[in-house]
């Protein structure tokens, strides 16, 4: 099983906090259906550590902790 | 030998240049006020370098250009101080910002820097495009414009006061409220005592930051701009209102102003850089910091956004610490902001971990003028310095051990007054050449272009951020240049989208050198675009996200508002021009490809935390990456001009 954490924006009347089986990032994005949905605006995070490219290919394991963050520019 | 023509030949030479009348319907006025003599001579400028270079930066390029003497030093009051304001600003929504350009006191290069608020709409709403001030007035001056019309008022009412006190008491004697009634832009103590971090306040919180504008302005003896009341005819070449509603509306719908600008402003970003590895810390020592310091532990303290002239974005969050008795109640337990950077500068980059310690500082900078990024990166430079015991407290006389709040509050008062070590502090990147620093001190001044980084985010591993630090005209600043989406995994993995971005094929790893130039480029023409139509950065596109105005509105507005119909191809090739000229500027003041680099850190040491663990920056990859950029900038591989195209910007700047 692995954690996601759902910021606002993308709950959609769902949990903030979630538990799935998932083998993979690309897993987490079909299931959570946000391939469309999800904008620029938000990143994955798996263990406090940011994905920046080829997120669909990241491989998960039992007991990871994944989160979507928002990432923006500064000022 | 010839002599150098003065200020006063150089402003007569350029007016037999200049228009005698409105070129367009909107255009505001030229105004030339030698404060030393009181005299005041207008015009306007021509269509041609309108064409050329638009207005807001890009025309204040071409009057430095023209009024530049790099004989005389940046502080010498003979040296020009242009405000600017964009060519759409206060009509269309979110463009409410303005320039100011000089000779950099601070870097030694180019100075420019943007605002907003409210004083560059009041410049547009009274007719004035363009404010060119020089001479140093006999005594301290407030330029008082009703209309276009300045009159010279003593400013000794207001002399000694910082920003809080400042406003309060212009708004008792001027009778009004500001944003409503009038702009204001001034300077504080820490402009009066020509602090090198010090900026010019175009509001309790907006800034004229980056390269000593506060210093520039005080140079010449002028405490304030006061622009009172609305009465410029901007009756547009055609309608404009529908499109307006199409900007807005753009705007609200873009996931990053709905979702992160509208609610809690920029630091958000602290989280996503902390969690790459890419967080300036301890004066970019290491890269990662406290998760105490994400946004959402900034919600308590949060009772509100604010917004600038007519923006309905409203992204700036506003600071109320009242309900904690763990605070001092003074006039700082209330504020604006803080953003990103003021969050990365004051907090991870001195060692501070508790957010009320951030606001605190924060409104503090606010209150006295002193630009967050270079102050705080002047500050996190002496701690390094002291951690290496290449200065001592017997120089410093405080304690400055990373994290000591108490001793960095304290030098922030200080450097306002230039007092003991705040002397030190005021000299920012200059206080080696002061003789303030031993020589050594250098290899630690995470400065590019004597100007020290802006953002907090360590761009070891994003190489196109790495680029745009080393090229950017002013210094090591982001919000020239930074190609911010680099950071997003969904576009990079968009190899089509990305393409169509950026104008040409580049890297979907952020770590690769790979294509980065083309990035930087096509980030550098449309942000030089979007300062010379006076549009946000935050608002503009690809800063923040792809989905923002960007050319297509930018070119429909300055049409209908102005009659001046431009492509797309045109108006990008506006925002190369802005860089071009720029780069002649910094060119007579001594900058060469030398200077498009980057901290020697950065090349050194590598990262030690994260995804991106051993990354650095490989000076091969780089200079190689540096050619490609100025390839596609038509620029020559000492990165000025190629020839043709250099001939057709000195023919628009001196014909």
């Amino acid at each position: 099983m692995i954690t996601v954490h759902l910021p606002e924006p993308l709950r959609d009347g769902r949990a903030a906090i979630m538990t799935m089986d998932a083998t993979s990032l690309g897993d987490v994005i079909a299931r959570l259906d946000l391939a469309e949905d999800r904008d620029e605006l938000f990143n994955f995070a798996v263990n406090g550590e940011l994905v920046l490219h080829g997120e669909k290919d990241v491989m998960l394991k039992n007991g990871d902790d994944v989160e979507i963050v928002v990432a923006i520019a500064g000022g | 030998m010839t002599q150098p023509m003065t200020i006063d030949q150089r402003v007569d030479a350029l007016l037999t240049r200049l228009a005698t009348e409105q070129q367009f319907p909107t255009q505001g006025e030229t105004i030339f006020v030698d404060l030393e003599r009181q005299e005041v001579r207008r015009a306007w400028i021509p269509l041609r370098v309108v064409n050329a270079l638009l207005g807001g930066r890009g025309v204040n390029m071409f009057l430095l250009h023209n009024l530049l003497d790099e004989t005389l030093e940046p502080i010498h009051p003979h040296v020009p101080l242009i405000f600017g304001t964009g060519i759409l600003t206060s009509m269309v929504p979110s463009a409410s910002r303005g320039n100011v350009t000089s000779w950099s006191p601070e870097s030694r290069v180019l100075m420019d820097s943007n605002a907003g608020d409210y004083f560059p709409s009041f410049m547009k709403l009274n007719g004035i495009d363009h404010l060119v001030l020089y001479g140093k007035a006999p005594a301290w001056t407030l330029l008082h414009f009703e209309g276009n019309e300045p009159k010279f008022v003593d400013a000794a009412p207001w002399v000694g006061l910082d920003n809080l006190d400042l406003r309060a008491k212009i708004a008792e004697d001027f009778h009004g409220v500001e944003g409503k009634d009038y702009g204001l832009a001034a300077i504080t103590t820490a402009g009066e005592n020509l602090v090198l971090c010090s900026g010019i306040m175009a509001g309790p919180k907006a800034i004229y930051a980056r390269g000593g504008p506060g210093a520039k302005m005080g140079a010449l003896n002028l405490k304030a701009v006061l622009i009172q009341g609305r009465h410029a005819d901007l009756t547009t070449a055609r309608p404009h209102k529908l499109r307006n509603r199409d900007v807005a509306l753009k705007l609200l719908n873009t996931s990053v102003v709905k979702n992160a600008l509208k609610k809690r402003g920029t630091p958000f970003l602290y989280k996503p850089s902390r969690m790459l590895g890419a967080m300036g810390t301890k004066n970019n020592q290491e890269t990662t910091w406290t998760d105490k310091l994400d946004a959402e532990n900034i919600d308590p303290y949060r009772p509100g956004m604010e917004g600038c002239f007519a923006c309905p974005v409203n992204c700036r969050p506003l600071n109320d610490m009242s309900n904690d008795l763990n605070v001092r109640p003074d006039k700082y337990i209330k504020g604006d902001g803080p953003e990103y950077v003021t969050l990365g500068k004051f907090g991870p980059n001195v060692g501070i971990t508790e957010v009320t310690q951030v606001l605190r500082l924060n409104n503090i900078c606010n209150d006295l003028g002193l630009d967050t990024a270079s102050s705080g990166s002047a500050i996190s430079w002496a701690m390094e310095l002291y951690q290496r015991g290449i200065i001592t407290r017997e120089q410093t006389r405080l304690d400055l051990t990373w994290g000591n709040y108490d001793a960095i509050e304290q030098l922030l008062f200080m450097t306002a007054k230039r007092e003991g070590f705040g002397d030190v502090i005021a000299d920012s990147s200059q206080a080696v050449a002061n003789g303030k620093y031993p020589v050594e001190s250098l290899d630690y001044l995470m400065a590019v272009k004597g100007l020290t980084q802006s953002d907090p985010h360590d761009a070891r591993i994003l190489k196109a951020f790495a680029l745009g630090l080393a090229v950017a005209t002013r210094g090591m600043d982001h919000l020239r240049n930074r190609v911010t989406l680099e950071i997003n995994a969904k576009i990079n993995d968009s190899p089509d989208f990305k393409a169509e971005l950026y104008g040409g094929k580049v890297s979907a790893e952020p770590n690769s050198y790979d294509g980065k130039e083309i990035a930087v480029r096509r980030c550098e023409n449309i942000y030089a675009v979007g300062d010379s139509v006076g549009m946000c950065r935050f608002t503009t596109k690809l800063f923040n996200s792809p989905s923002l105005p960007g050319y297509e509105e930018f070119a429909d507005q300055v049409a209908n508002v102005t009659g001046i119909e431009l492509t797309k191809e045109a108006i990008d090739g506006i925002g190369l021009n802005v860089m071009g000229v720029e780069r002649l500027i910094n060119a007579k003041l001594g900058v060469t490809r030398a200077d498009d680099t980057l901290p020697k850190r950065w090349f050194e040491e590598a990262i030690g935390v994260g995804p991106y663990k051993g990354e650095k920056i490989d000076r091969g990859e780089f200079d190689k990456m540096l050619s490609r950029f100025y390839e596609v900038s038509n620029l020559t591989e000492e990165g000025m001009p190629k020839p043709e195209w250099r001939e057709e910007l000195e023919t628009v700047l001196t014909s």
